[in-house]
């Protein structure tokens, strides 16, 4: 859904989506400390070579395949969604999954059905569970009276020193997402476990603002054409919908549809991820109800399934059904007639 | 002047490039003492020509020299004095860079080197209503449009759409508007533009024509509100015309132009897919169409037309008054062509790379783009459709184009057609916008080929069958023509030898008469049969 004009290139769109990124990512090492930038900085080259190593086995030209961008883009959107402490060669294992089985086993940019960078989040989710959602507490970065810095990330995530000056155990906790259903498991209300969880005034821990950055790049994206406004508001109105549904029924079991759209993944999920143009539905009335349709997933997922954030799994679903879903949305063409 | 309310889907803003050729007024070039004049047969859309003279036969300008048969189709003409000096096939200004045939001429040394109609031109003296009128009430509307056939007038913005055949469907039904398409939307091309300006009055006497002969509720010429100047112009001839014509500006938006564009721009209303506009009661006509089928009617056939030449290639760009016919090297050398250029026909929107300059203008050739090749810029890397949907946000005609490409890539071309490849205008908005930079209307134009020629095929033996009677028709008249006249010839020596014998004895010559006049009204008939089949 990239709109473009002539002078348009498919690495001006990617540089575009990357510069709608920084919001996000000054936010994350605001209170995160430096995580995802050190995972970027690591999976960006890996992203690359192992892109050129593919295409180059293939016997082609890998300099375009370069240029276009879309392997440093996979890499920033997997990073922005890792872990901060996570590391790093489990990072690396992400990164290859979704360039190499997501990407170009498919053919390469454009060919393949499901979202690289998701895939790669998914593989790590389901091997390390772990790891995966051992997130540092807002609280827990603090060191010292400041965030925790480039040094202490660093030795966390390549495990240079034997022991070093903090360790994951003491600063990690889940995320608010798993916390809620953990204390929502216990038996606690809403309410309650927002008490539990919150040092953040809405969603949680620092994460409503690491939302609403991330919002703003995608407002960027709309507002520079770059993006059509369809699935990321088709998505976010479908998940105000259902979570206010059953927000107002029972309030104490679920949560508030701004809790809902200001964690966890979703504003990451609804401008960066599910825009995705090459795995996402390509008719106008498709992109409506492929928004819709992960919106509703997230949902579900988050209050039911036994994952705690939702985003990737539902992107990949409603990647498959993105065939089909384009099938049954073809546009009326001009001049079509009523009965054919 | 009003603006429109509607809106087409889509469209793109491409650079206007206008400014090099957009002040020169329309200018007259003819050809070279060594030049010849090539007429292609087939110009335009459904022309099954038929060369009327042989070679070394002598031929007048304006004079038509081929004839054609079904509805569909008009002849050509001559522009100058001169000689048939072949009738063979020439390389032809056409995609395909494929050989036509044509009919070549040796325009004489003392031929008329001027634009007839542009010796006519009317603009300083107000064409005489009265007179136009007259001659229009004393025509039926067959016989309008017969001398708009005759005179030679196709569509002149581009497709060569026969016009009578435009009107022989618009008097059929009831016409409720006629939309006069002034739009201009290609970059570059300016020739209509100057049109505007300077024969407003000529365009506007051609649409008191198509008033007469389509009786509609409103007429409406439509023009892009990057010519101010034509607006003028058109507004200053419609004062004192009999007809009440509406001037309606558009933003400008490619491809406005585009003759199902600009009916929703001006009427609100969709063609139905795979019929014509007069399906919703519209007539839609080009304005220098418009302005050649007044020329038409005044016995004036088409042979002359205005062409934008553009580009950094050439020193003098400029709107030219050229002989249909003349072959584009003459046109460019002078108009002083630099060595190694590129030329487009066309705008470059629509337009395509001529092969071979020696080809001719023809009638549907309204731009000739000639740009250096150190100035073109290098291919565009392409990259694989990432589906990013800017084409079909771009497409006019809302179609897929992204789906259209991968279905004609994996030539399954059956998938290409449920996807409505023949509502594709081939404007090239897709190709436009897209920032893979793939080719997509090459793929389209190629699908489009294969699914035609598929069904050519199955259509070959009908149109066959057609030809041969229509050459059969022809063989029995041209021998009963034969027979006549020798009979008449043996009739007079008879006579003679008669008169010399002083005998009264009856001869069969009347006989002989009879058989011949019998075979004629056969031929006749039969001719008219396959008329009426093809
Ligand atoms: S504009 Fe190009 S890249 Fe984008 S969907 Fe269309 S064909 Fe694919
Ligand atoms: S060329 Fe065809 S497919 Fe492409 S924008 Fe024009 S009408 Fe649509």
């Amino acid at each position: 859904m990239i709109k473009t004009t002539a002078d348009s290139t498919t690495a001006r769109e990617m540089l575009k989506v990357i510069a709608a990124l920084i919001p996000g990512y000054i936010a994350l090492s605001l209170i995160f400390g430096p995580g995802a930038l050190i995972h970027a900085a690591i999976m960006i080259p890996v992203a690359m070579l192992a892109e050129a190593t593919i295409i180059w086995m293939r016997s082609r030209s890998a300099v375009p395949a370069i240029k276009d961008l879309s392997a440093p883009l996979t890499a920033l959107l997997l990073a922005a969604a890792l872990p901060p402490l996570l590391p790093w060669w489990m990072a690396i294992v992400g990164i290859l999954f979704a360039i190499i089985i997501a990407k170009q086993l498919y053919g390469g940019l454009g060919q393949n059905p499901f979202n690289p960078a998701m895939v790669g989040y998914v593989i790590l989710l389901v091997s390390f569970p772990l790891e995966m959602t051992s997130w540092l507490t807002p609280a827990g970065a603090i060191v010292g009276g400041d965030t925790i810095g480039f040094i202490q990330s660093a030795e966390i995530i390549f495990g240079t020193i034997e022991n070093p000056s903090i360790t994951i155990d003491g600063v990690t906790g889940a995320t608010p997402l798993d916390a809620m259903k953990t204390a929502l498991y216990q038996g606690l209300t809403i309410s309650e476990g927002i008490k539990e969880i919150s040092n953040g005034v809405l969603a949680g821990s620092g994460w409503e603002i690491i939302n609403l950055t991330f919002l703003i790049g995608g407002i960027y994206l709309i507002a520079s054409r770059t993006i059509s406004w369809h699935i990321p508001v088709s998505m976010l109105v479908a998940l105000l919908i259902i979570s206010a549904l059953f927000n107002t029924v029972d309030p104490d079991r679920y949560s508030t549809p701004l809790y809902h759209l200001l964690s966890g993944g979703t504003m990451l999920g609804a401008f960066f991820i599910a825009t995705d143009p090459v795995t996402a539905s390509t008719t106008p009335r498709g992109r409506i109800w492929f928004g819709a349709c992960i919106g509703i997933l997230i949902y579900t997922i988050r209050s039911w399934g036994g994952y705690p954030d939702a985003v990737a799994f539902s992107v990949l679903l409603l990647n498959m059904f993105t065939p089909l879903i384009d099938h049954f949305t073809q546009p009326k063409i001009y001049g079509e007639r009523d009965n054919g | 002047m009003t603006l429109t309310n509607f809106k087409f889907h889509g469209g793109i803003h491409p650079k206007q490039l206008k400014d090099l050729s957009r002040d020169r007024a329309i200018e007259s070039i003819s050809w070279r003492d060594e030049d010849e004049i090539v007429i292609t047969l087939s110009q335009g859309i459904g022309s099954l020509n038929h060369p009327i003279l042989s070679i070394g036969d002598s031929v007048q300008a304006k004079q038509r020299i081929s004839e054609c048969y079904g509805e569909i189709s008009v002849p050509v003409h001559s522009p100058c004095d001169g000689t048939i000096t072949a009738i063979e096939e020439r390389p032809a200004t056409h995609p395909s860079g494929l050989q036509a045939v044509a009919i070549v001429i040796k325009p004489d040394a003392d031929s008329s080197k001027i634009d007839i109609n542009k010796a006519n031109d009317l603009v300083n003296h107000k064409i005489d209503v009265s007179k136009l009128s007259e001659l229009l009430s004393s025509l039926t509307a067959e016989e309008i449009i017969s001398k708009i056939r005759i005179g030679g007038v196709i569509g002149l913005g581009g497709a060569g759409f026969p016009t009578c055949a435009k009107l022989h469907g618009g008097i059929k039904t009831n016409i409720e508007t006629l939309i006069i398409n002034g739009m201009e939307c290609e970059p570059r091309i300016t020739c209509d533009d100057r049109l505007m300006r300077e024969r407003a009055i000529e365009i506007i006497a051609g649409v008191e024509i198509l008033d007469h002969l389509l009786h509609p509720n409103s007429i409406k010429i439509g023009v892009e509100d990057n010519k101010p100047e034509a607006i003028l112009a058109l507004e200053i001839a419609t004062t004192s015309s009999t007809s009440s014509i509406e001037i309606i500006t558009t933003p400008t938006l490619y491809p406005s132009g585009g003759e199902r564009q600009l009916i929703q721009l001006l009427t609100g209303k969709e063609v139905p897919s795979g019929t014509l506009p007069s399906a919703i009661g519209v007539v839609c006509q080009n304005v220098a169409t418009v302005a050649a089928l007044y020329h038409a009617l005044l016995e004036r056939p088409l042979t002359h037309r205005v062409v934008t030449v553009t580009g950094d290639g050439v020193e003098s760009a400029g709107n030219y008054s050229v002989p249909i016919g003349i072959p584009i090297d003459s046109l460019l050398t002078q108009c002083g062509v630099v060595d190694s250029v590129r030329i487009t026909v066309g705008g470059p929107m629509m337009g395509f790379e001529l092969h071979n300059s020696r080809s001719p203008i023809t009638k549907t050739v309204n731009c000739l783009i000639v740009e250096k090749n150190s100035s073109l810029p290098s291919a565009p890397e392409r990259y694989n459709c990432i589906r990013c949907a800017s084409c079909s946000d771009a497409c006019p005609a809302k179609l897929m184009p992204q789906q259209l490409y991968w279905a004609a890539q994996s030539r399954d071309f059956e998938q290409t057609e449920k996807l409505n490849l023949f509502d594709c205008i081939e404007c090239g908005c897709c190709d436009f916008v897209c920032p893979s930079k793939i080719p997509l209307v090459s793929y389209y134009r190629y699908a489009k080929g294969v699914i035609r020629g598929a069904k050519q095929e199955q259509n070959r033996a009908d149109e066959a069958r057609v030809r041969h009677e229509f050459h059969d028709a022809r063989i029995t008249r041209e021998k009963a023509e034969k027979a006549e006249k020798l009979a008449k010839k043996r009739a007079a020596l008879k006579a003679k030898k008669e008169s010399n014998k002083s005998t009264d004895k009856p001869n069969d010559a009347d006989k002989k008469g009879a058989a011949i006049r019998a075979a004629i009204k056969r031929a006749e008939a039969k001719k008219k049969a396959a008329a009426a089949n093809s």
